[in-house]
């Protein structure tokens, strides 16, 4: 069964803060302006608006109330009909017909009722009535004919007697439908207005005098339509264009607009508005003085408010202008804005980046962004240097670093060759000890064999001396190796060079092939060096040279010469010469080129030569070689010195070569 | 009274083959011999008549060669000592009081610088 583990992402950890999206101040500062000017715009063109609507609503109001009251005022001027119907009414023709109760009619009579009402006037019928409002005699016009047309559906019937002078019961009938059944006083009066059929109508009498008494009335019956154009035009140059006129009784029964009857509130000397014929008006009533009616000034509100509603739509549009002019300017502000902010995170993101190609911008602007990118230029810059030094700091501690770490690593290879050398020195120190005896037993067996044997055949006396020399190698190897472990104080001593050398020339025994060349100094001083150690020197570099020139013999050139306060010992071969990529090791302990040999002759020689208060250094010379130079102390300065240490007030106690060298175990050495 | 045989030698070693074949080769150089392997020998074999010089080891089991030497003195003060030892450990006893009429001869040694000394 195999089990699938579910696949875990691991949660890439983002150091940059991701914002989800972008959105421009290029696009926010114009929306925001934008809307709030939008807002600015609206409430102040709203503001105004209805300020003017209700100015203008107002102004409106006024002037219906002007002009309604302006009717309402009492004139003292007589109207015209009031001075002919006066002036009818008191004729003896009509004062004859109320005294014969309507029975006897002149004609005079008949011909001023007539004119009363003529054909094309407002007025019905032309009446004379008694004091309880009964009709003695009256005449009607051809409009009452066309009333009668007008007013078919009406049930109304009317017989007209055109031109006739005698009520007949038909128009008795008819005037009786269509007249206000009252008696009148002996006062001018207008009769409240009432509907007959679709028609308006309303009375208006004048007494008639018999000697000063009131016997009667003379009585018009008059209707509001048709409102001759004249009398319309003088009214609208009374209460201005635009204006309606409409009359009402003062209770509010009857309105009409002079050619019909209308619905209208009740009357109100404040000016209001109303609907009618899906219209709205704005009305003002006043009572009149000559009638018991009501008149309204009304004006139509749409028409008041015209200039008020183009101001609107120039409000409106000013609005869009100005946003419009808004939007532009305030993108172009914003991208004036942005572009150079956008120019300057791209710049800095690709610092942040670590890209140092990354130039700075400078905008030549005296304002914030002009400031800012100056700032920017300065920042870039500062840490463009500070980078450099850092890097420069780096490199330079870099260096340090490996500076230390290849004196670090130099010491480490050293202390892991000492302490190489202190087994080896152990190692080789138990194995010269223990080989000691056995070849020192050996040693002997020769011996004895070599006396007892003196007659023996010759191949037994070759082995025996092969044997022997054999031998003795090994010892010196062995003795080599001691001195290795011995400590290195010298016991220094005058030393003649000459026989010393010759002395350490003959322990090496070099072969007949090998031609020796010296060139020692006669005046040459004497060493203060320690014999056995610096002995062991010379051989050394004798021995070295010797091995280098083994194959095919060769030149060993001995030179000796006085160099300052030392002596200098110059040991040169005809061999093949240090190989130069060796010359640095060659004095390294366990370094050898030899294929015998275990590296420690040249080492032990310059330590040797160091203890000695000399120098031991290693080249080639001119002819293909190696060349040895071993430099040590001579006696005469050794005194020179100790001299001066004496005049120097020192202790004057003997100078010991290598003492400064001596360490608490070299005293005590292991057997 | 004995008399003192100069030509007779004592060598003394724990390493038996050093002490044989020293001893063949004294005895072909007319030495009478005598043969310890250890300190304690040593030192009873130096009571024994004519005894002229001892040959010893310093480094030896049981009794070293040193204290054989100060026992040996105490019987035979006029017993010429030879002490062999290793080159380092000559370093230190030379110039030891005791020492003072002790040759000493460091190892490994040749033949012929023995046979100075024995003269």
């Amino acid at each position: 069964m195999k089990i699938t583990e579910p696949s875990m992402s691991p949660g890439s950890a983002n150091l940059r803060p991701q914002v989800s999206r972008l959105v421009s101040l290029r696009w926010v500062v114009p929306a925001i302006s934008t809307a709030l000017l939008a807002i600015v715009v609206t409430v102040f063109g709203t503001i105004a608006y209805r300020a003017v609507r209700e100015a203008t609503l107002q102004t409106a109001g006024k002037r219906v109330r002007t002009a309604a009251e302006a009717f309402s005022r009492p004139t003292t001027q007589v109207p015209v009909w009031v001075r002919q119907s006066r002036a009818i009414a008191a004729t003896s023709h009509i004062a004859g017909i109320v005294r014969s109760n309507g029975l006897r009619v002149s004609d005079s009579a008949r011909t001023l009722l007539r004119g009363m009402a003529p054909d094309t006037g407002q007025t019905l019928a032309a009446e004379v009535r008694s004091p309880t409002g009964a009709v003695l005699f009256g005449v009607v016009s051809a409009l009452a004919d066309s009333v009668q047309q007008a007013d078919a559906n009406s049930r109304v019937e009317i017989r007209v007697a055109r031109g006739a002078g005698m009520s007949s019961s038909g128009s008795r009938q008819l005037m009786d439908s269509m007249r206000l059944a009252r008696a009148y006083r002996d006062t001018l009066t207008t009769s409240e207005l009432y509907v007959r059929g679709t028609h308006v109508l309303f009375e208006r009498a004048v007494p008639i005098l018999d000697r000063g008494q009131v016997v009667g009335s003379l009585v018009e019956v008059r209707t509001v339509v048709p409102a001759s154009t004249t009398a319309l035009s003088q009214l609208s140059q009374l209460i201005g264009e635009n204006a309606t006129f409409v009359v009402g009784n003062a209770d509010g029964s009857v309105w009409t607009d002079l050619s019909r009857r209308i619905q209208h509130p009740p009357a109100s000397l404040d000016a209001q508005v109303y609907e009618r014929d899906g219209r709205r008006w704005i009305a003002a009533s006043a009572p009149l003085a000559t009638a018991p009616w009501v008149v309204s000034v009304e004006l139509q509100e749409s028409q008041v408010l015209a200039p008020v509603r183009a101001l609107r739509w120039r409000l409106i549009g000013i609005g869009a202008v100005i946003l419009l002019l808004a939007i532009v300017v305030t993108e172009w502000l914003g991208r004036r804005m942005t572009i150079p902010l956008t120019r300057l995170t791209t710049a800095a993101e690709g610092i942040a980046d670590g890209d140092r190609h990354t130039r700075a911008i400078v905008f030549q602007r005296a304002d914030e962004i002009g400031r800012l990118s100056r700032a920017f230029a300065a920042m870039t810059e500062s840490i463009r240097a500070s980078h450099d030094t850092l890097e420069q700091r780096i490199g330079e501690r870099t260096g340090e670093l490996r500076v230390a770490l290849d004196r670090l690593r130099d010491a480490q290879e050293e202390l892991l060759r000492k302490e190489r050398l202190a087994t080896l020195g152990q190692l080789s120190s138990s194995v010269a000890h223990e080989l000691r005896n056995p070849l020192g037993v050996m040693t002997n067996g020769l011996y004895y064999l070599d006396v007892v044997l003196k007659d023996a055949p010759p191949k037994v006396r070759e082995h025996l001396a092969r044997l022997q020399a054999q031998v003795r190698l090994s010892e010196s190897i062995i003795t080599g190796l001691l001195d290795l472990t011995r400590t290195t104080v010298a016991k220094p001593g005058v030393v003649s060079v000459i026989p010393f050398i010759d002395d350490q020339l003959s322990r090496v025994g070099l072969p007949a092939d090998i031609r020796i060349e010296r060139d020692i100094d006669a005046d040459v001083p004497d060493l203060w060096v320690d014999p056995i150690q610096i002995g062991q020197v010379m051989v050394n570099l004798f021995t070295n040279a010797m091995q280098a020139m083994e194959s095919g013999g060769g030149t060993l050139s001995l030179r000796v010469r006085p160099h300052g306060p030392r002596v200098r010992i110059e040991v040169a071969d005809t061999g093949p010469g240090i190989p130069p990529e060796d010359v640095s090791r060659i004095f390294e302990p366990l370094f050898t080129t030899k294929a015998r040999g275990i590296g420690l002759g040249l080492w032990l020689s310059r330590t040797l030569a160091v203890a000695n208060g000399g120098t031991l250094t290693a080249t080639n010379h001119n002819g293909g070689g190696a060349l040895l130079v071993l430099e040590v102390p001579t006696a005469r300065a050794m005194v020179s010195a100790d001299a001066a240490d004496a005049e120097a007030g020192s202790n004057g106690g003997p100078a010991v070569w290598g003492e400064g060298e001596r360490s608490p175990n070299a005293a005590v050495e292991a057997e | 009274m004995e008399q003192l045989d100069r030509r007779t030698i004592m060598v003394v070693d724990d390493d038996r083959d050093i002490v044989e074949t020293l001893c063949d080769i004294l005895e072909l150089r007319g030495w009478n011999t005598l043969r310890a392997y250890d300190g304690d020998e040593a030192v009873s074999l130096a009571t024994q008549p004519g005894v002229g010089w001892i040959l010893m080891d310093v480094r030896m089991p049981k009794r070293s060669g040193l204290e054989a030497l100060e026992a040996i003195r105490r019987v035979r003060p006029d017993v010429q000592v030879v002490l062999m030892t290793a080159l380092a450990s000559a370093d230190v006893l030379a110039g030891t009081e005791n020492l003072r009429d002790v040759a000493l001869l460091r190892k490994p040694f040749d033949l012929a610088s023995l046979f100075a000394l024995l003269g």
